[in-house]
C-alpha cells in the first residue's frame, strides 16, 4: 500500500493539518510519498520520500498536472489530501485527469470501506470505490495527527506554468467587533432563533451571565449579527468554560470552533440535533419559551 | 451571456431521518424538500449577473426524481429564464462522478459561458459535483466562492480559505463557480414572479439507465456513538429549574 499525501501551502506556510494525513497513511500502514506545492521553506518530517514542486501555491491547473506526472512515476494506492478550501478544489480536478473514484471528508476506513457524514452528521454512509487509485479528502480533524519523526530523501521540482484560474492575493476579514477567543462563558445563537429580532432574547441571557454573544455562521450570512460573532472553521475557534447552544444543530464546521469548550449546553428542539455528541447538557426545548424563563429565573 | 445554474433538491434536515434495513438511503416519505442552500446563493447570484446584462439567458437545471421539479420553478421564479429537469426517479443511487457526467452529457453543447452551482449538497456533503462538471467540460472552475465580480473578459472572486482568511482568484471564460453560504442575500420570490414563473418553459430529459458507479454505496446508519449528553426535558418551569440548578453547581452563577 502506498499513499501519496498532498499538503496544503497557504501564505507559504505548510497547514500543520499534513500531520494528519501522515497519521492517517500511518494507520493503514502505507508507504509515503509527500508532495508539496507552493514557495514554502516548511519541511514535514517522516520517513518516505517528499516532492517539492516550486511555484505558486493556487493554481489548479499546474497543481493537478503536477499530481498526475507524479501518480504516473509512482503509481500510488491513494492520492490522499484534508477536506480543506485546498484539498475539496484539487480533488475533484484530480479525479478527472486520472480517471479515480474520490471520496470525500472520510471519517473513518475500515477495511478499504469509508464512513463519511451525511444529513449534517446526522447519518453515516458507508462507501466502497473500485478497484485502483483512489482520491480522498479527510475530514479536518478526523484523524490523529502523526507524531512525526524522520527526515525523506526530498526531490525538487518545478511547477509548470498552465492557463487557468490564478491567485491574485489574499484578503483578510477586518478585526473589528468583539474578541470571542478569550472569552469566559458564550451564549451562541444558531438559525434556530428564527430572526434578527429574536437575538434579544440571546442578549439578554448573555448579559445575566457576564457571558458574550456568539453565533452559528447562518447568522451572521443573514446579516443579524457582526461576523466577529461567528464560532466555527470560517470564524473564531473558542473554548470557553461555559458555551450555551441555542439553536444551533452542530455542523462539523461549527463543532470545529467550538467543541474544546469545558461546559457545553445545548438548547434546541430537535432531539436528534448532533450537538448532542459534544454537549454535556441537552435541553430540549423551544428557545422562544425556555430563554425569556431562564433569564428570567437568573436575574 | 448564457448562463446556467445547477441545483439540487435536498430533504430538510430538521427532519428525523428513517434507514430501511439493507437500505442505502432513508426513506423519503413524509420528509419536505427544499432548495439546497448552497444552491440558493448560486441562483441569486447568477439572477443578479442576468439583471445586470439584459441581452443574457439564465437556465436552470437539475438532476433528480421527479419531485426535484418543485425546485425548478422555485428558480425560475426568483429569476431564471427557463429550466431543465434530467429526470432520474433512482437519482439516489448515482455518485458524484455519475451526476456531474449526465449534467455534462446535457449541457455541453450549449454553449454557456458562466456556470454556478452550490459547494456542497446539504444532504451528501461531497463538494464534487461542480469541479467535476467544469473538468468534464473543459472549462475553468474554482470552488468556494463568497465574493463575485465580472471583470473586462473574465470573473475575479473571492475564495474563502479557514479562519476568515480569502483568496482572490481571476479566471476567463467559460468558467464554472461554486458558491459559498453567504455570497449574497438569496431573494424570496414575490406572488407575481410565482405566477409568471407558471409560464416559463421547463423541459423534462429523461435519464438512461445508470452506469455502474465509481463509489459504490455499501451502507447507511445512525453515528455509532451518540456522544454522553443528559437530556433535560419536561415542562418548561421544570427545564429552568434543571439548568439554573446544574449552572450553580458548576459555578457559572451566584
Ligand atoms: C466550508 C464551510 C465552512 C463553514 N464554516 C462555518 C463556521 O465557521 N461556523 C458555523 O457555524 N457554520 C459554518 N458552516 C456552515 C455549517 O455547515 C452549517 O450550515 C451551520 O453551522 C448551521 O448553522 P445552525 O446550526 O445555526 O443552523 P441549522 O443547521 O439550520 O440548525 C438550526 C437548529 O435550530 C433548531 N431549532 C429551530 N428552531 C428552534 C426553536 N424554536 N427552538 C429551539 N431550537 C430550534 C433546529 O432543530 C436545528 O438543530 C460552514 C460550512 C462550510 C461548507
Amino acid at each position: 500500500m502506498k499513499a501519496m499525501l498532498i499538503g496544503e501551502v497557504v501564505g507559504a506556510k505548510l497547514n500543520p493539518s499534513f500531520a494528519e494525513l501522515l497519521g492517517f497513511a500511518g494507520r493503514l500502514g502505507a508507504e509515503v510519498v509527500g508532495l508539496v506545492m507552493g514557495d514554502t521553506s516548511d519541511r514535514p518530517s517522516f520517513a518516505g520520500k517528499l516532492v517539492l514542486a516550486a511555484g505558486p501555491e493556487y493554481a489548479p491547473q499546474a497543481h493537478k498536472a503536477m499530481v498526475q506526472e507524479l501518480v504516473a512515476a509512482e503509481k500510488p494506492d491513494l492520492v490522499v489530501l484534508v477536506h480543506s478550501a485546498y484539498g475539496w478544489d484539487l480533488a475533484p480536478r484530480l479525479a478527472v485527469a486520472l480517471s479515480a473514484p474520490q471520496i470525500s471528508e472520510v471519517k473513518e476506513v475500515t477495511d478499504g470501506v469509508y464512513q463519511v457524514g451525511v444529513c449534517n452528521g446526522k447519518l453515516v454512509r458507508q462507501l466502497a470505490p473500485n478497484p485502483g487509485l483512489t482520491i480522498l479528502t479527510l475530514q479536518a480533524g478526523a484523524f490523529a495527527p502523526a507524531q512525526e519523526s524522520g527526515s525523506p530523501t526530498v526531490e525538487n521540482k518545478t511547477l509548470p506554468s498552465l492557463p487557468g484560474p490564478g491567485l491574485v492575493g489574499y484578503k483578510s476579514k477586518p478585526k473589528t467587533g468583539v474578541d470571542l477567543s478569550k472569552a469566559e462563558r458564550i451564549v451562541s445563537v444558531g438559525r434556530g432563533i428564527g430572526k434578527k429580532e429574536n437575538i434579544e432574547l440571546a442578549r439578554k441571557l448573555a448579559a445575566v451571565l457576564k457571558a458574550e454573544l456568539g453565533s452559528s455562521r447562518p447568522v451572521v450570512d443573514a446579516g443579524w449579527i457582526d461576523p466577529s460573532h461567528q464560532v466555527g472553521s470560517t470564524g473564531t475557534t473558542v473554548a470557553p468554560k461555559l458555551y450555551l447552544a441555542c439553536g444551533i444543530s452542530g455542523a462539523v464546521q461549527h463543532l470545529a470552533g467550538m467543541k474544546k469548550s469545558e461546559l457545553i449546553i445545548a438548547v434546541n428542539k430537535d432531539k436528534e440535533a448532533p450537538i448532542g455528541e459534544v454537549a454535556r447538557y441537552f435541553v430540549v426545548a423551544d428557545l422562544m419559551e425556555f430563554l425569556p424563563a431562564l433569564t428570567e429565573a437568573l436575574q | 451571456m448564457k448562463i446556467l445554474v445547477c441545483i439540487k433538491q435536498v430533504a430538510d434536515l430538521e427532519s428525523r431521518f428513517v434507514v430501511p434495513a439493507g437500505a442505502t438511503w432513508f426513506d423519503e416519505a413524509d420528509l419536505s424538500f427544499r432548495i439546497n442552500e448552497y444552491d440558493e446563493y448560486a441562483i441569486e447570484e447568477a439572477v443578479r449577473l442576468k439583471e445586470s446584462l439584459p441581452e443574457s439567458e439564465l437556465v436552470v437545471l437539475t438532476l433528480g426524481p421527479p419531485r426535484a421539479a418543485e425546485a425548478l420553478k422555485k428558480a425560475l421564479a426568483m429569476g431564471a429564464d427557463r429550466a431543465i429537469h434530467l429526470n432520474d426517479p433512482k437519482a439516489q443511487d448515482r455518485d458524484s462522478f455519475s451526476v456531474a457526467q449526465a449534467i455534462a452529457g446535457a449541457v455541453k453543447d450549449q454553449g454557456f459561458d458562466l456556470i454556478f452551482t452550490g459547494m456542497q449538497s446539504q444532504d451528501r456533503g461531497s463538494g464534487q459535483v461542480g469541479l467535476l462538471l467544469s473538468e468534464l467540460l473543459g472549462i475553468n472552475g474554482v470552488s468556494c466562492v463568497v465574493g463575485f465580480a465580472k471583470t473586462e473578459g473574465g470573473i475575479q472572486v473571492e475564495r474563502e480559505l479557514d479562519g476568515g482568511l480569502r483568496a482572490e482568484v481571476a479566471l476567463g471564460l467559460p468558467a464554472l463557480v461554486t458558491c459559498q453560504l453567504g455570497l449574497n442575500q438569496p431573494r424570496y420570490p414575490t406572488l407575481p414572479n410565482i405566477m409568471k414563473a407558471k409560464k416559463k418553459p421547463l423541459e423534462t430529459i429523461e435519464l438512461g439507465p445508470q452506469t455502474a458507479p465509481r463509489v459504490k454505496a455499501q451502507g447507511l446508519s445512525l453515528p455509532p456513538k451518540r456522544g454522553a449528553a443528559e437530556f433535560i426535558e419536561g415542562d418548561n418551569a421544570t427545564k429552568v429549574a434543571k439548568l439554573v440548578a446544574i449552572l450553580k453547581e458548576k459555578k457559572l452563577v451566584g
